[in-house]
């Protein structure tokens, strides 16, 4: 009797085909793909989620926009830059024409986007001192870029200045801008 | 034949030699014609007979500038963007030949290249992304501006028809009968030309043609009625574009023409047909019950609200201040402190922000900031020491903190000893706290302010002042916005700064008739800090006042403005927690009484009630530059009626004032 299952043993394990190496190398492939497509969005996401502020001056909408691709040769820190520069000059220039939202005075510039840890400083021109006199537009104007920036990753505070320099408050103004603005201040 | 062979040669290289020695700029140096003015671009580049324009050519600035389009860019950068008048913004990578124009992938023939430090980009894809048509003239090109776009929408109230182009649009009217309107667009073409069948809300149709010459077009826009509407409104949102509002009923073009249609140009082409002469009826100007005043003029000949004369409560004169002789650091076991040494006595309060800002501040209160008290050179873990008179009486020492770390602030005679511990910290929380340092009484009290909690993340970029016990209940301080120097939204000749004095007056009256005791800022107009200081100055110098007096609350008073008259409403603002019940209080009896649309209450990053010790919020009344609004804003019974409402908000919220206290016997 234990002959008999012994030799069906044997015969079994004669028939099996052995799948270890083909289970082995299908798992590599798998986890090496999961590795490179995770790694190549995570690294390139060229899909930028920006905020407007609706004529109510407090509603913020987001909308999408894309950046090229990143250019090959550029490090991340080079490509987290030009993202943050092309999110805070959408947010500065605002949505389509079509679409009524309170935007910065004409003529406000982008100079440039420094990040440093969590906060990002965007550096307007002077003409986002030209503003028409009331807490509306400035609240609405920082609120849409706060939350743009904010939307970008690993980016919880921005920073702004004025031609290189922080100041504490629009000319005339109202918002304190001396402090990295947040989601919370508004 | 060797000798003929060289000379070949040689005359090849001559030649050779010849055209890499020529300029490049001599190269191609087409002419090129934008709004009557002819230029060259003078760094210019050619890739297979593609003309690419260098970003810095001054004539492409000239152009840019006319256009209303900026660009950034800078040597190592890896984008080149646009942001056209439109607005739209145009993006070209280096290198790419994709390039989009908002959310349109264009594709150019050449791709952007960068030499000298300059970028390149094809002429073509600009002109195109700028709304510029080209058309050649004998040897010149003829940059066409265009009607980029036009569109049509149903409102439910009425049709609107919406007009943009590259330039900035003015429009003429043209012709006019019952069933067709035609207005003329000088300066720009269109390549749009089409008639498009609507048949909705009282238009039949929409067509645009084009006349003149290349370099001098006109393009029409014909809108077909039914003859149960007519042309309401024509006005621009932004000054890019042209709307027209067709609603039902006859009537004459109204309200909120632009001026150039009120005064339109010289025609640069022939109109279709013979201009006729159309009655332009302008909205009169708003009943206003002010007599035209300059800005620098008060509000004549408005009776206040009866109450009996109550002295005005003024801060008490400060004694003497202390003087801020020498900051020293000194590096510690733990970490490194800073002795700030002071002669006299100053009472202060200091704000730790938490991770990522690390950034610690102390304000030294009735205090002189010595030319002796030179920042120390820093040391690890503070990044940088910064010190400064941010007002005649008050001192800021800043710290930047690289990390996370403890911060212990120590009163002493000799002054304050400010402790950052090196040990970084895993989780911190913003702190804050007041204090009294040095010998003898300080000119300025202080009410004692409690550290924030942690956690709540709606309070730790706020100045984190939780709880607040004022030293006078009976006190409220309201700030009528602007003054002076700083006249704050105007419009036809009526200034903000005169307006919310007259409010604040008016609730002072009614806050004293009930037994408050009030402080203004200013009681006249005129700046509160000095006459063209900094908005921070001016701004603080508010704040200072309240939170000297220890008063129970802030108000600050405004009127609203925008760009456009679109806007309009009354809101109020706060920035603290503790501030939110006093806004809603106020807000809730604004929407109640004074009859304008409810804008509810707004957080928002103000200074005013961010640097406020107490519940403090910035009312904005009404919008100035909104035509209902302002003639509220202009009616005297109208602004006691919000005086009256933000009385009874602060009624709400605080109660009736406590009894005064007697003096001792």
């Amino acid at each position: 009797m234990s002959d008999i299952r012994r030799s069906g043993h044997r015969s079994v394990a004669r028939s099996r085909p052995n799948y270890a190496i083909p289970i082995i190398v299908l798992l590599l492939l798998a986890i090496g793909a999961g590795w490179w497509f995770t790694r190549r969005h995570a690294a390139s996401p060229n899909t930028l989620t920006i905020y407007y502020t609706e004529m109510d001056g407090t509603t913020v909408k987001p909308w999408d926009v894309t950046l090229r691709p990143r250019p090959a040769g550029s490090t991340r820190a080079q490509w987290a830059h030009d993202r943050a520069l092309y999110a805070a000059l959408q947010a500065v220039v605002g949505p389509p024409a079509d679409v009524r939202a309170v935007r910065f005075p004409q003529g406000t510039r982008v100079n440039d986007v420094a990040i440093h840890g969590s906060t990002v400083t965007v550096d307007l021109s002077k003409q986002v001192e030209s503003q028409p006199g009331g807490t509306f537009g400035e609240n609405a104007e920082f609120k849409s870029l706060v939350y743009s920036m904010t939307a970008l990753p690993g980016i919880s505070a921005v920073q702004i200045t004025v031609d290189g320099a922080r100041l504490p408050t629009l000319p005339g103004g109202h918002l304190e801008l001396d402090e990295p603005l947040h989601r919370s201040d508004f | 034949m060797n000798r003929s062979i060289a000379r070949i040669s040689s005359a090849f290289f001559a030649l050779c030699f010849a055209l890499l020695c020529v300029p490049r700029a001599a190269v191609a140096a087409p002419l090129w014609q934008f709004a009557g003015r002819t230029f060259a671009f003078t760094h210019v580049e050619r890739s297979d007979s593609t003309l690419l324009v260098g970003i810095d050519d001054p004539a492409l600035h000239r152009l840019f500038h006319a256009l209303g389009a900026i660009v950034t860019w800078k040597p190592g950068a890896r984008y080149v963007l646009i942001a056209t008048g439109e607005p739209t913004i145009v993006s070209f990578a280096i290198g790419h030949r994709t390039y989009d124009i908002g959310p349109l992938a264009v594709r150019s023939k050449v791709a952007p290249v960068v030499r000298g430090g300059e970028a390149y980009l094809e002429f073509d894809a600009l002109a195109r992304s700028l709304g510029l048509r080209k058309i050649a003239d004998g040897a010149t090109t003829i940059l066409q501006p265009q009607i980029t776009n036009l569109d049509v929408r149903d409102e439910g109230s009425g049709m609107r028809v919406i007009a943009r182009g590259a330039i900035p649009l003015e429009a003429r009217l043209a012709r006019a009968s019952p069933r067709q309107m035609t207005y003329a667009f000088a300066g720009v073409g269109s390549g749009l030309l089409h008639l498009r069948s609507v048949d909705a809300g009282g238009l039949v149709a929409v067509e645009i043609s084009q006349a003149g010459t290349a370099a001098n077009p006109t393009t029409y826009i014909t809108l077909d009625l039914d003859g149960s509407s007519h042309v309401a409104q024509v006005g621009s949102l932004d000054g890019r574009d042209i709307g027209f509002v067709i609603a039902p009923g006859s009537g004459e073009v109204a309200a909120n023409l632009p001026p150039t249609l009120a005064h339109p140009r010289p025609a640069a082409t022939a109109p279709p047909t013979p201009t006729p002469q159309v009655a332009v009826a302008l909205r009169p100007p708003p009943n206003s019950e002010l007599p035209t005043v300059s800005p620098w003029n008060r509000v004549a000949n408005e009776p206040l609200a009866t109450s009996p004369p109550v002295a005005e409560v003024t801060p008490a004169p400060l004694v003497s201040l202390a003087q801020i002789d020498a900051i020293q650091a000194q590096l510690t076991p733990d970490g490194v402190t800073l002795h700030v040494a002071l002669t006299g006595a100053a009472s202060f309060d200091w704000h730790h922000l938490r991770a990522p800002d690390n950034r610690f501040w102390i304000d030294l209160h009735g205090a002189t900031l010595e030319p002796t008290a030179i920042p120390p050179s820093t040391s690890a873990p503070i990044a940088d020491v910064r010190a400064r008179q941010i007002d005649p009486q008050t001192v800021r020492i800043a710290l930047s903190i690289n990390g996370a770390h403890d911060i212990a602030v120590t009163p002493a005679a000799t002054g304050v000893d400010i402790a950052v511990n090196g040990a970084p910290l895993l989780a911190d929380i913003s702190t804050a706290g007041t204090g009294v340092a040095g010998t003898g009484t300080p000119s300025v009290t202080l009410a004692a302010a409690a550290p924030v909690a942690g956690g709540d993340p709606n309070l730790w970029s706020v100045n984190p002042v939780a709880a607040y016990v004022p030293t006078n209940p009976r006190l409220i301080v309201i700030d009528p916005g602007h003054g002076g120097s700083d006249r704050g939204a105007v419009r036809h000749g009526v200034a903000e700064a005169v307006l919310t004095l007259d409010m604040a007056k008016r609730l002072r009256a009614i806050l004293e008739a009930r037994g408050w005791q009030v402080i203004m800022t200013r009681t006249k107009d005129v700046d509160v800090y000095a006459p063209y200081d900094t908005a921070e100055q001016e701004l603080q110098a508010r704040d200072n006042i309240a939170n000297r007096a220890g008063a129970r609350l802030l108000v600050s008073i405004h009127a609203n403005a925008y760009i456009n008259a679109g806007p309009n409403g009354t809101t109020t603002y706060y920035a603290k927690p503790i501030d939110e019940p006093l806004a809603r209080d106020i807000q809730n009896e604004l929407a109640a009484q004074v009859g304008t649309k409810n804008d509810g209450i707004v957080k928002s990053h103000l200074y005013i009630p961010l640097h406020a010790f107490m519940p403090a919020c910035l009312v904005e009344t009404a919008f100035l530059s909104n035509p209902d609004d302002f003639a509220l804003l202009t009616n005297p019974a109208w602004r006691q009626k919000v005086a009256v409402a933000i009385a009874d908000g602060i009624t709400d919220y605080a109660g009736a004032p406590p009894p005064p206290i007697q003096p001792q016997q």
